[in-house]
């Protein structure tokens, strides 16, 4: 069978989900951390999927891909230097223990 | 002069209220002002009358002051000269005025003195209103007047019961008369239209009230008479009225207010004229009380209480002088009779006052002791009996030859009696208490004759009660100041007078015979009927019947009201509103607690439920927001897909 | 012939790339986790360069596995414990988790196969970097000026949380 662009699209909702579960699911703060970067990588395959399927000839897609990539870093290094500093507080990086914002 | 007519009145009266509120600051705490008030009384009076004697003052006048509107009725304060009311107007006046000077030394060491000139000057000032009322309303109101002040009189030392019961006896006894009376007034009222004498005699002359009519309001009239001038059977209250002081027994129970009951008689003579049935039981009942209260003085032990039995009995005269006919003989033995029973109250008061005692059995042969008094009371006695030549007799001997002349040929009969049982008791009384041996040697030797304030009234009212007769019985004097309405008299044949003296002079010399020696054969009498003797000395038990029959179960009935109200009305209505208002009070407060703060607690116990349920959702675990915001995104994303379509 | 081979070769990475992100999701070591978050994002690269985004893979390689799983795998070394491995990983609303994910999941597959059945592609491979520069610096000028505004910020953020209580000011 051929390659056509929903199978691609299947592929990317999977890891979309399977990172929505570990985002829900894992206790450690950097296994979400890991779980967003899966769901990011999710829709950058889904933005190129379109690109190439849709829009032959055009880049813009993958354009939008750089800059999702830049911005997942960004947000990466924010998310991993917060985790660092909360290490240091309570030297543990289990969800269990930061719930100072509870009501 | 005769425009000042109404100070006759309101002197009297103004002295009293001065008297009671300064009396404390008057000389004599007030005694001189209610004496001066009395005398210048007594001088306009007497001055009326010396106006009428030489003829500048025409009788009737008539003066009238209003006083209110009623819608179409007036009513108002009114003088009313004419003969009876001048006459009496003078006598009361003056009589008053010795009265009160013989209280200064009678009541010189009682305590409320000066309340009592007060109430004498207030009580002078009411039966003068009285007299000179021209109105049934004006009449009415001295009248009540007169009533409240023998109450407060007669219980004047009230710290003694018998004395505060007797008060109370008094006013309740002549008040169930002026049930009656009233009744009258309101019956004179509806028929008539109007209070005033003239205008009612006017109607009567135009007939314009039916015989019928005229027969019961007369009899309602009567009713005040018969309470208020002590007839039978509403005499019981005048022998308990003894126990107020001599002086007030004096004026009230022998000058004054006793006779306003048959000044009322008089006044109101029109309607009985047109009634001839109630003219009769006037008569009768005046003949029956006439004879009834000799009867019982004739036992009685107490001087005081033979003087009382003695009024209702002359009391019961005048009006059988009015009820045959007699208008003069009546008003006329009115007159006199004040003179003289107020001589005799006062004469036994000087001699209570010397011995310190009322029992008669108890003094004796104080002739020689107390020469005025002694001369005085006889003079008193003379009169009373209707030794020939006092004012005493013309009066009586009037009457009974009225009571003759109109075919009341057995009324006659009951007077003649009744005078031979006067002298009677009168001798009796007077040996015991003058004549004979001292009964108690230690009394005999302490008396003494009272001191001048106390002879000289005795004096001049003497004098009055000799002479008084002569100056007023001759027919024309009479006929101008006691003008008979009606019918004159049939003629009189001469035996009848004589016989009325002869009763007179055989009770004189029974009673002499019986009480002037040794007094062995009294006490034979006395166990030889002795049934008799207890009826009379107990009164006929009357006061023990009336005491059965009406007051006991009168004080039962109270009670037993009394009862009712506490346990039954008080129970239902004053407690058990209390208690249903503190049932309610509990509701209230139980919805209060329960439902009121219920609510109030419960929105704070629903609020903290609700926030701990939804507390948990805040509960500090970023995936379990996250977990939300999934679950929103999926629910939002199928509703969009259900609604919104396929695109 | 290519199309089978295009086919052929997407279905391995597919399914290596589901197994590595199950790993990444389930492993009781989130060190391991890590290592095969690597490995998967190099397996998304291959991807992007089968579908014809050849600088996109490269960069995708060069900025994600070579920057951002390195400073993750210090991260983690630096804070790992000796007992980590014997704690389970999921917590307590793992259910939840399984339900919603696989809602989701199924949602979007639906949808695409709806939407997306039968579209093919059949062009040229063309090397895009010149095209990418071109339209980054022409028409999508703006953003990229945005996007190097937020890498400072997420610069400037980072370095301040990094820094000791007492260096904070």
């Amino acid at each position: 069978m051929i390659l056509s662009l929903h199978h691609v699209l299947m592929l990317s909702a999977i890891v979309f989900g399977i990172g929505v579960y570990g985002a829900l699911t894992r206790r450690n703060v950097l296994g979400i951390l890991m779980s967003i970067e899966l769901m990011f990588n999710a829709a950058s395959l889904n933005l190129v999927a379109f690109n190439h399927f849709l829009h032959p000839g055009e880049v813009r897609g993958q354009a939008i891909v750089i800059f999702v990539i830049t911005l997942a870093a960004a947000e990466a290094v924010v998310g991993l230097s917060l985790v660092l500093s909360i290490y240091r507080n309570i030297k543990s990086v289990y969800t269990e223990k930061m719930n100072l914002l509870h009501g | 002069m005769v425009d000042y007519a109404y100070l006759i009145a309101l002197l009297p009266f103004a002295a009293a209220i001065l008297i009671f509120f300064f009396g404390r600051w008057l000389p004599v705490k007030g005694a001189a002002l209610g004496i001066l008030a009395c005398l210048a009384s007594f001088g306009i009076s007497f001055d009326l009358l010396m106006q009428v004697l030489d003829g500048t003052l025409k009788l009737p006048h008539e003066i009238h002051y209003p006083w209110f509107e009623v819608g179409l009725f007036q009513f108002e304060w009114g003088v009313l000269l004419d003969g009876p009311s001048l006459v009496l107007v003078v006598a009361v006046s003056g009589i008053s005025a010795l009265i009160q000077i013989y209280s200064v030394g009678y009541m010189h060491d009682a305590p409320r003195f000066k309340r009592f000139f007060s109430y004498l000057s207030l009580f002078t000032a009411a039966m003068l209103a009285l007299v000179l009322a021209n109105n049934y309303l004006q009449f009415f109101i001295g009248w009540e007047i007169m009533g409240a002040c023998s109450y407060f009189l007669i219980g004047f030392e009230f710290e003694r019961d018998a004395a505060g019961a007797a008060g109370n006896k008094a006013f309740l006894t002549t008040r169930l008369g002026d049930l009656g009376f009233y009744a009258g007034l309101l019956t004179i009222f509806f028929v008539i239209g109007t209070f005033n004498f003239t205008q009612i005699q006017n109607h009567l002359h135009d007939g314009n009230v039916s015989t019928h009519m005229a027969t019961i309001i007369a009899l309602l009239l009567f009713c005040g008479t018969v309470g208020k001038s002590a007839q039978f059977p509403l005499h019981v209250w005048l022998p308990d009225a003894m126990e107020g002081p001599t002086p007030v027994s004096a004026l009230i129970h022998a000058a004054t207010m006793v006779a306003a009951g048959v000044y009322l008689v008089a006044r109101s003579y029109g309607f009985f004229l047109q009634a001839p049935q109630a003219l009769e039981v006037v008569a009768w009942v005046g003949g029956f009380t006439a004879i009834f209260a000799a009867t019982i003085a004739v036992t009685a032990d107490d001087v005081k209480k033979v003087l009382a039995y003695s009024t209702i009995s002359q009391l019961g005269y005048m009006i059988m002088g009015l009820g045959v006919g007699g208008y003069s003989a009546g008003l006329f033995h009115l007159t006199t009779h004040a003179a003289f029973k107020a001589l005799l109250f006062l004469a036994a008061g000087s001699i209570i006052h010397s011995v310190h005692t009322n029992d008669l059995w108890k003094m004796g042969s104080l002739s020689k002791q107390m020469p005025a008094t002694f001369w005085t009371f006889l003079s008193g006695t003379l009169a009373l009996v209707g030794f020939w030549g006092t004012s005493g007799y013309f009066s009586k001997e009037m009457i009974l030859g009225a009571a003759y002349g109109s075919h009341h040929v057995l009324l006659y009969g009951i007077g003649c009696a009744g005078a031979f049982l006067t002298s009677f008791y009168m001798t009796r009384a007077f040996s015991l208490i003058f004549l004979g041996d001292p009964r108690e040697r230690d009394r005999f030797a302490h008396a003494h004759e009272s001191p001048w304030s106390m002879i000289v009234p005795l004096m001049i009212l003497a004098v009055a009660a000799l002479g008084l007769g002569w100056f007023m019985h001759a027919p024309e004097t009479l006929e101008r100041f006691f003008p008979m309405p009606g019918r004159p008299d049939a003629a009189v044949p001469p035996w009848v007078g004589l016989v009325a003296l002869g009763s007179g002079f055989l009770g004189l010399a029974v009673g002499g015979a019986l009480y002037l020696g040794s007094l062995t054969l009294v006490g034979q009498l006395a166990s030889a009927f002795a049934p008799l003797h207890k009826l009379l000395k107990n009164k006929y038990y009357i006061d023990e019947l009336y005491w059965a029959v009406f007051v006991r179960p009168t004080g039962k009935l109270a009670e037993l009201l009394a009862w009712f109200d506490f346990n039954v009305i008080d129970r239902i209505f004053v407690d058990g509103f209390g208690q249903a208002a503190s049932l309610w009070s509990e509701i209230q407060s139980w919805i209060d607690d329960h439902l009121v703060d219920g609510v109030v607690n419960g929105s704070g116990w629903s609020a903290e439920s609700l926030g701990a349920i939804a507390r948990r959702m805040q509960n500090g675990f970023v995936q379990n927001y996250l977990l939300v915001i999934t679950m929103t995104l999926v629910a939002l994303l199928t509703a969009m897909e259900t609604f919104v379509g396929k695109h | 012939m290519e199309q089978t081979l295009a086919t052929l070769i997407f279905a391995g990475l597919a399914v290596l790339l589901i197994g590595l992100s199950l790993v990444v999701v389930t492993s009781r070591s989130v060190f391991r986790g890590a290592i095969a978050l690597t490995a998967a994002l190099g397996v998304v690269a291959g991807i992007f360069a089968l579908l014809g985004a050849d600088f996109v893979a490269a960069s995708q390689l060069l900025i994600y596995v070579g920057g951002i799983m390195i400073i993750m795998l210090f991260v983690i070394m630096l804070s790992q414990r000796p007992q980590d491995h014997l704690d389970r990983q999921t917590n307590d609303q793992w259910v939840w988790g399984v339900l919603f994910s696989l809602a989701i999941v199924c949602a979007l597959i639906l949808q695409f196969r709806a939407v997306y059945r039968g579209v093919f592609a059949d062009t040229v491979a063309v090397p895009t970097t010149a095209a990418i520069g071109r339209l980054l610096l022409g028409e999508m000028v703006v953003p990229f000026e945005a996007v190097s505004l937020v890498l400072l910020a997420a610069l400037v953020g980072a370095v301040y949380f990094g820094l000791e209580k007492g260096e904070r000011r």
